[in-house]
């Protein structure tokens, strides 16, 4: 008994890179479970979280301290709390037909909504003033104003802290495996617990983690590059796109200059021309 | 504050403002302002920074909603018991479209192109269709010296390239009205005499305008010829 744990404890001393190799279905099976509930949970949290930003911004006295409430009652709760309040609290307790799975989204959704509504409100309100008078100085209407000038702007500044979040999501989607879904973290304790191989089991988690997190870190990464504004017709970086559109800027300045003239009321203004006598 | 109203040849009025009173809280800024400004003249606003010099302006197209008193501009009477309250914003709109503003800080889109800054308006409110839209923002840019720039976005240009554009981006909608709020203060001084140029041309060709400014050299030159 005595040999054969010591053999036991001796054995698991050795370090077996393989194992994590030779268990991947596995890891693969839970990390596609933990990509599922962080892409789901994090969707469901956008679009509440801009209902959330947009309420917030809302002039009414009654829905102001609601949304208040809300942002700041669910950014309150420890998450591995929350999950299990809503699983074994609510769902359970109630009885609902809610799996854990479901559960285990509900509560991500619900506290990244919050979380995410005050990223967009930020970063609706970072909007300078001045580019709503500009726009509505030109006759746009508010929706048009928010829509064209607004939202454009406002998604460049939420992109870095929202590429965040989506970062911090994965990480938090572990947290579900208290109620016992399989994700990621749920299968890698069953292994580590059944086979008492911990550094290796754990080892390939974090790495599979770290896999995950870089690879959502870079999409961001390309998602703030492709947001870098260079001039149309000078600018060297070329997307066929791009090429397109520089060939139908050049198109407008020859159309421009041959026409220049033709209008008279139409003189140059500021620089000494012959139109402008 | 102190408006100097000139070029006053021809009697028709385009924007009359009655007895204005705005106030933010207990700042009582604008205080009855009375304003009229006819067919091609060059009114020139000058006055202390906080006298409400920009909430005047703003009143003007409606971009602020006076407390009590009116806007009138060609033939209809906007302001609070009037028609305008009680009209769709549309109303607003439509004479937001005929009075171009430009700002200080010149308010470029800077997620769009010069070109496309220019042709916003017109394609979205007028509805004017992409290529013959484009093709009159080209115009219009290249009137004010910036066809080489069409396709530069607004941190690409200078801030006399950029206050150029506003301009632009206002003409292109052929207002009846331009108002300029302090158009040049936040320019380098080098860049103050392109900007001051085309209003100077601007100013020859007719277009009635409303200039607030430090620059005395604009008032003498085109607003005090009366
Ligand atoms: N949106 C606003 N909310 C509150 N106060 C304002 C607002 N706009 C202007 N004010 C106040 O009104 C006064 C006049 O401002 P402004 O019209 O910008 O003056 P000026 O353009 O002559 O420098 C200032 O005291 C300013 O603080
Ligand atoms: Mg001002």
């Amino acid at each position: 008994m005595m040999g054969a744990s010591l053999n036991g404890v001796l054995a698991q001393a050795t370090f077996r890179p393989e194992f994590i190799w030779d268990n991947r279905h596995i890891f693969l099976d839970g990390v596609w479970l933990t990509i599922r509930i962080a892409l789901v949970a994090f969707a469901l949290a956008t679009v509440l979280g801009l209902a959330v930003a947009l309420l917030r911004m809302s002039k009414s006295w009654i829905v102001k301290p609601i949304m208040a409430a809300y942002v700041n009652v669910f950014r309150a709760i420890p998450l591995l709390v929350f999950v299990l309040f809503v699983y074994y609290g609510v769902a359970i307790h109630f009885g609902f037909s809610t799996t854990a799975i479901q559960a285990g989204v509900l509560a991500l959704t619900l506290q990244y909504s919050a979380w995410l509504g005050e990223i967009f409100r930020s970063g609706i309100q970072a909007v300078a003033d001045g580019q709503r008078q500009a726009a509505m100085s030109v006759g746009m209407s508010r929706p048009q104003t928010f829509f064209r000038v607004v939202t454009p702007q406002a998604t460049r500044i939420v992109t870095p802290p929202t590429g965040n979040m989506f970062i911090g999501m994965i990480k938090d989607s572990s947290l579900v495996y208290i109620i016992g879904v399989p994700e990621l973290l749920r299968v890698s304790n069953l292994l580590a617990n059944r086979t008492f191989r911990y550094f290796e089991v754990y080892l390939g988690t974090v790495i599979v983690y770290l896999i995950l997190t870089t690879a959502v870190y870079f999409l961001f990464k390309y998602f703030e590059q492709r947001f870098q504004l260079v001039d149309v017709l000078t600018s060297k970086v070329r997307s066929p796109f791009a090429r397109a559109r520089s060939r139908q800027l050049q198109r407008l300045q020859e159309a421009v200059s041959e026409n220049r003239g033709a209008d008279s009321s139409l003189g140059r203004l500021g620089s000494p021309s012959p139109n402008t006598g | 504050m102190n408006e100097t109203p000139t070029n006053g040849s021809d009697p028709q009025p385009v924007v009359r403002l009655r007895e204005i009173h705005k106030s933010f809280g207990s700042n009582h800024v604008l205080k009855g302002i009375n304003l009229t400004v006819h067919k091609g003249e060059h009114v020139v606003i000058f006055g202390p920074s906080g006298s409400g010099k920009s909430t005047l302006l703003r009143t003007t197209n409606l971009l602020e909603i006076p407390d009590s008193g009116s806007v009138w501009f060609e033939g209809t009477e906007y302001g609070p018991g009037l028609d305008y309250e009680h009209l769709p914003r549309g109303k607003a709109r439509l004479l937001r479209q005929q009075i171009g503003m430009v700002f200080q800080q010149f308010n470029l889109f800077p997620h769009i192109t010069a070109l496309e800054n220019v042709a916003l308006a017109l394609r979205r409110v007028k509805r004017v269709p992409k290529p013959e839209a484009e093709l009159r923002a080209a115009t219009y840019l290249d009137r004010v010296g910036l066809l080489d720039k069409l396709g530069a976005y607004p941190t690409q240009l200078s801030g006399g390239q950029q206050q150029r554009v506003a301009i632009a981006r206002s003409l292109v909608m052929e207002p009846k009205v331009m108002l300029f709020d302090e158009p040049t203060s936040a320019l380098d001084p080098e860049l103050v005499g392109e900007v001051l140029a085309v209003m100077r041309s601007l100013a020859e060709s007719g277009m009635t305008m409303v200039v607030v400014t430090h620059e005395m050299g604009f008032g003498e030159e085109v607003g005090v010829h009366g």
